[in-house]
């Protein structure tokens, strides 16, 4: 539907959203601060000595007798840090502030990386950030004088004589108004697309995933294929898989490496962590399992997806260049066998002619089944005598090890 | 861990409210948050010297900050820093002062937070060590000596020694 550029922009959308936090916390520091100065002001216009200024003792007694409104939202002498927790705006500034520090902490990339549970779920206070800065101004504490009152108090006339003298020189009394919330109409439309988007992974949650095969492959990569009605998928794209057995809180992406065409959609998941360990042993498929699981035993998933910038952009030239380096090599998983069945479609001319595919990664360990894929499609493009639609060159940049220095003298070509 | 970037964090926020106090302290009408701002500056400073080396993870390789090994060399001579439960107290007793103006106010709720955590840690028997030298990743192959001696693809009818690559 949209332009490829704007598609690609799209898919930096969590730099944008680190950008968005980095402005957040940069306006929170000057917001914060800008603020301090002004609760002071509002406390220390009790001190005696600022009293003596006969303005700022008229001013704030503004409010105390009946009809009228007040300028001063602090209406006795209180301590000044006691103050920002009687005001609206600040104990909720506080309750916003505090959130605002939990979340920016905890997604440092360190903790990201080695405590990811604490990034998450403190991450999941921005509801709480959210809730209370729409109601942040709800008190109207930010006052002036009301447009109505400016025309017949002027302030600049009127400050200069002795308050106590106001009725006779033409100043009636002020009358003052706060400024009304405004933020709820800056993020009321975020708020609103967010909330539809957990809507839609909650009825995609109730959705059935059916299991049909689980293949173990070597170096602890496990491949499960899926099927779910009314799933399409371009070539490269992801989606996000729960298992509410495991825990109902994570959704982990995972790049399909299935093709379009095919009547199922998979996945290739390397066993790491706690999560994909769990997976493997609620599959059937860790070690100790070896027999096959019967289908009314296998856990429930729930898809999210798909997402990501497909692309189907390289069926659209006759050239496509595609090189892939370590984990980025999956997609090319299924835009490959795509591009294998398309070309077996025989009513259709693909304005594809040749594909060259650069694969560069330390060792194979772990993309062991990635290696038997380009082995299988080239002996399948082989079969019909197309082996030159697709062009393979494949850097292992950790060198070779004793084991893959045999393969010459069996025949194996170096170039390959 | 976490209680090493919220008290970084927070005594970065010190340093700026006391910057903030010190400028508004100048002023005739805040003249109270001068000494605050000042105090506020100086511990601010400290605590940022205190926390950034990061600490040892206790299993795989730890990411040091950048430039972290100037002040991790100082912090392995003081006495009593690499225990949380120092920390926590100390970082407690020196935020109080700094509560009392607003502009302060904010990094000092931030490193007390950050003592909080701080004691949960103690409590886990964490302590702060330094990061030691990243243990080289062993190679998968056979044990190499020496470097390679010809440049990739090493065909091995080239190579004498099946274990030399």
């Amino acid at each position: 539907c949209c332009p490829r550029r704007i598609r690609r922009i799209l898919d930096k959308n969590i730099k944008f959203h680190r950008m968005c936090a980095y402005m957040i916390v940069l306006m929170t520091l000057i917001h914060y601060f800008a603020h301090s100065f002004n609760v002071d002001f509002f406390t220390s216009a009790y001190t005696s000595k600022i009293l003596r200024k006969r303005l700022v003792a008229r001013l704030i007694q503004i409010g105390n007798a009946p009809n009228e409104t007040y300028l001063n939202p602090i209406r006795s002498n209180v301590f000044s840090v006691g103050a920002v927790f009687l005001l609206t705006g600040g104990w909720t500034g506080v309750i916003i502030t505090l959130s605002l520090f939990f979340m920016v902490t905890s997604s440092v990339e360190f903790i990201r990386r080695s405590y990811f549970e604490v990034f998450w779920f403190t991450h999941h206070l921005f509801i709480v950030f959210y809730g209370f800065l729409v109601v942040h101004g709800i008190s109207m504490q930010v006052r002036g004088q009301t447009a109505a009152s400016l025309l017949v108090h002027d302030p600049k006339r009127c400050s200069l004589i002795n308050p106590a003298l106001w009725p006779q020189n033409n100043c009636p009394t002020p009358v003052f108004a706060g400024s009304a919330p405004m933020t709820w109409k800056w993020v009321i439309a975020p708020m609103v697309l967010y909330v539809i988007e957990r809507i839609i992974r909650l009825v995609r949650f109730n959705q059935q995933v059916e299991i049909l095969k689980v293949i173990k492959h070597p170096s602890r990569v496990i491949e499960i294929q899926m099927r779910k009605k009314g799933f399409n998928a371009e070539v490269g794209q992801y989606v996000f898989i729960m298992c509410p057995q495991l825990s109902q809180l994570e959704w982990h992406p995972f790049t399909l490496t299935s093709a379009p065409e095919e009547d199922y959609c998979s996945v290739h998941v390397r066993i790491v962590g706690d999560w994909t360990t769990g997976l493997s042993k609620v599959l059937g498929a860790d070690e100790s399992g070896n027999e096959v699981l019967p289908s009314w035993k296998m856990p429930k998933l729930a898809i999210d997806g798909p997402f990501g910038t497909a692309s189907e952009d390289v069926f659209n030239y006759p050239v496509a260049i595609c090189v892939g380096s370590g984990i980025g090599v999956t997609p090319f998983a299924s835009l490959l066998k795509s591009v294998w069945y398309k070309n077996l479609n025989p009513e259709h001319e693909m304005v594809l002619k040749k594909v060259y595919f650069f694969w560069i990664c330390p060792e194979t360990h772990a993309f062991e089944w990635f290696g038997d894929l380009l082995a299988y499609l080239e002996r399948q493009l082989a079969e019909i005598g197309r082996q030159d639609l697709i062009e393979y060159h494949i850097y292992l940049t950790r060198g070779w090890d004793h084991k893959q220095h045999t393969y010459p003298t069996r025949g194996w070509d170096h170039n390959q | 861990m976490w209680a090493n970037e919220t008290a970084l964090l927070g005594s970065s926020v010190l340093s700026i409210g006391g910057i903030i106090g010190i400028m508004g302290g100048l002023l005739k009408n805040f003249m109270f948050w001068l000494p605050i701002g000042i105090y506020g500056l100086i511990f601010g400073i400290i605590l940022v010297i205190l926390e950034y080396p990061r600490g040892r993870k206790n299993k795989g390789n730890t990411a040091e900050r950048r430039f972290q090994s100037c002040t991790a060399t100082l912090l392995t001579k003081l006495p009593f820093v690499d225990n949380y439960y120092f920390r926590a107290i100390a970082y407690f007793i020196v935020c109080i002062p700094s509560a009392i103006i607003v502009p302060t106010l904010l990094g000092s709720v931030f490193v007390i937070i950050g003592s909080g955590i701080y004691l949960g840690a103690a409590c886990h028997n964490e302590k702060w060590a330094p990061v030691s030298a990243r243990t080289e990743v062993r190679s998968q192959s056979a044990d190499v000596t020496q470097p390679p001696s010809r440049p990739p693809p090493r065909l091995p009818q080239n190579v004498n020694n099946p274990n030399q690559i």
